[in-house]
């Protein structure tokens, strides 16, 4: 298990559950860094095992993962710290594929990550940047629900934005 | 992190009846069908709306611009009743303004005169958020203009902590608490008009190309000399409106890199459409043009009490100067921008007070309008934004329309470059802050003398010109 619950006697750890019951052991600072943990901990604090059933276990380790190196950074806060954070965060979405990118963003947006959200975010606004509307609906697998000239007419409104 | 089980340790069952209070079950609250966040099954297959509109938002709020914005509104029905919604196209504003680096919350200057013929200079230099009751003045400047050359100089415009100051035809630009100035050129007599000009537009932008020869220093608030920007001063000497949408806009321009003063004017306003009105009547002249506003590269001149009540946009940085020298004229683009739904362009009767306000909030446009409901013992405020998709498609936005209480003198107003729900007001010699959303009054500062008129500077961004009221 944790290697680090050893180190102080003061910090807590919280079990968290997945819905494919995965379990992970975190330490408490790690896992406040989600508002919804957070809001749990702080309404009735015991040691916990918390079950998070609409969270897969693969997607659930990413988020504590980004947590955990967040939350070590905050504790010795130098502007340097900044630099770091912000590269790892490069490198933590860089490689992520598009489905993965979206479970995870909607993981992080249910445990209320907020930090996590923008920086995912981000990444999927990023992925509009300069893309036709047919290539934005390719990319994101949508289908146009509007009826015959709806479209035409909401594009002439807009014209500019087309050229 | 700790390690990870595929089961559950025996020791801790995942739902034990005995301990079933210390266990938290989350609900899945935003999604709308009871998927699991899965890399497999239905929502794999366009995971995207499987998103809740609140998560949707967030991400669309950091779309780099508005075509970006305008082509994503036409991908789908869901997407495009989001994006339309008025709240969400203030919110792309305001975090769209919050990431520019100038437009942090604190800290910000008030920078107002006491009297445009006699001006004194103050700036309060505020270091803390004004929601912060505690200390959030940090120093008061106070400056005069008598480090000019003539003592009876006149404030025409004002941008970024310059001064645009005339003398008799003569044009200066200083900055009060630096006490440093540079002439403009005279205005040569092709150019120059017998009437003196109705309305005065001034502003900069940063510039890689260095300023001719001038010498001179002129700092700014944020210590970069004048040389670092170009510039532009506008001066309007007739501004008259025909029924078959012509306009005759005559102005002089000055262009910082070239150093001259060239014609500038325009028969046609874009956008304006005037077939419906009446005949105007003759006397319509430049007198009826209110303040002008930079926003964003873009002079904003307000006409509120002609019979085409509208704004004008002049924009001074769409033309090279280089090439002009010799013809002395240029041929310009402006705008028409018509006055919200709801705007009373009604003439105020004598006596009754109120006030028509364009001001730059969060670098976008803003227009604010007060009037006296006398019987009734209150002003009526409205305030819109205006929102700019681009050049040639802006609408109005009511952003607020409140009753105001509890003040029966305004003299002046001023927007609060970075807070929407906030407004600066002048009453005799005291000018408060006040919260429109909350209803609620905080008093700034109180000086021994009435203040005419206020305006605030932050960054590049100005609201307010000094005026004579």
């Amino acid at each position: 298990m944790s290697s680090s619950s050893t180190t102080t006697t003061t910090t807590r750890l919280l079990m968290l559950k997945a819905s494919d019951g995965v379990t992970f052991e975190v330490e408490e600072a790690v896992a406040t860094k989600l508002g919804a943990i957070n809001n749990m901990v702080e309404e009735e604090g015991s040691e916990d095992l918390i079950c998070l059933p609409n969270v897969n276990g693969k997607f659930l380790g990413m988020v504590l993962e980004w947590c955990k190196k967040h939350a070590n950074n905050n504790t010795n806060s130098d502007k340097g710290n900044d630099e770091v954070n912000k590269w790892w965060d490069k490198e933590f979405v860089m490689d992520l594929d598009q489905n993965t990118l979206y479970h995870l963003l909607m993981a992080a947006d249910y445990l209320s990550g907020t930090e996590l959200v923008d920086l995912l975010t981000e990444k999927v606004a990023s992925m509009i940047r300069g893309k036709k509307v047919e290539e934005i609906r390719e990319t994101f697998k949508i289908k146009s629900d509007f009826l015959p000239g709806q479209e035409e007419e909401i594009r002439k409104k807009n014209s500019w934005a087309f050229e | 992190m700790g390690a990870i089980t595929s089961d559950p340790p025996p020791s801790l069952p995942c739902v034990p009846p005995r301990r079933s209070k210390r266990i938290k079950l989350m609900m899945w609250k935003k999604l709308r069908d009871s998927e699991s966040i899965d890399d497999k099954g239905p929502v794999a297959s366009s995971a995207i709306s499987s998103f809740s509109d609140d998560l949707l938002l967030e991400m669309f709020l950091r779309l780099p611009d508005r075509p970006s914005l305008a082509r994503c509104s036409i991908v789908c029905k869901r997407w495009f009743s989001l994006i339309s919604s008025t709240q969400f196209i203030l919110s792309f504003n305001q975090f769209r303004g919050n990431r520019k680096p100038f437009s942090s919350i604190t800290p910000f200057d008030i920078f107002f005169n006491y009297d445009q013929y006699y001006p004194n200079f103050h700036k309060l230099t505020c270091s803390k958020q004004v929601r912060d009751k505690s200390k959030h003045i940090t120093g008061i400047t106070t400056s005069n203009l008598d480090f000019l050359p003539y003592t009876n100089m006149v404030v025409r415009a004002s941008f970024d902590g310059f001064l645009l100051v005339s003398h008799q035809g003569c044009y200066y630009i200083c900055n009060p608490f630096t006490r440093q100035w540079l002439a403009l050129p005279e205005i040569p007599s092709p150019i120059a008009s017998p009437l003196d000009p109705g309305a005065y537009g001034f502003l900069c932008e940063p510039s890689e190309q260095v300023a001719g020869e001038s010498t001179t220093i002129i700092m700014d608030r944020n210590n970069k000399d004048i040389s670092q920007y170009r510039y532009r001063v506008l001066l309007i000497y007739k501004c008259e409106f025909y029924r078959d949408g012509r306009v005759d806009f005559r102005a002089a321009i000055f262009c910082s890199e070239t150093g001259n003063w060239l014609n500038t004017w325009t028969p046609l306003l874009l956008g304006a459409k005037f077939k419906r009105f009446e005949p105007l009547p003759p006397d319509v002249y430049v007198s009826e043009l209110q303040d002008i506003v930079a926003c964003k590269g873009v002079l904003y001149c307000l006409r509120a009490y002609t019979k085409i009540k509208g704004i004008i946009a002049y924009e001074p940085f769409a033309f090279d100067p280089f090439g002009y020298e010799k013809r002395m004229m240029i041929w310009t683009k402006c705008h028409f921008i018509p006055m919200p739904l709801g705007f009373s362009c009604k003439r105020r009767p004598p006596r009754s007070k109120g006030r028509e306000l364009l001001g730059v909030v969060q670098g976008q446009l803003r227009l604010l309008q007060l009037q006296e409901i006398k019987r009734e013992a209150y002003f009526d405020l409205k305030v819109w934004e205006l929102i700019d998709y681009a050049e040639d498609t802006r609408s109005w936005l009511l952003v607020h329309e409140v009753k105001l209480k509890g003040a029966d003198e305004i003299f002046e107003l001023a927007f609060h470059s970075n807070n929407g729900n906030m407004i600066f007001m002048v009453c005799d010699h005291k000018i408060y802050l006040y919260d429109i959303e909350k209803e609620e009054y905080e008093k700034i500062c109180e000086f021994p003398y009435k203040v005419h008129s206020l305006f605030t500077i932050k960054g590049l961004e100005i609201a307010g010109l000094p005026k004579y009221t």
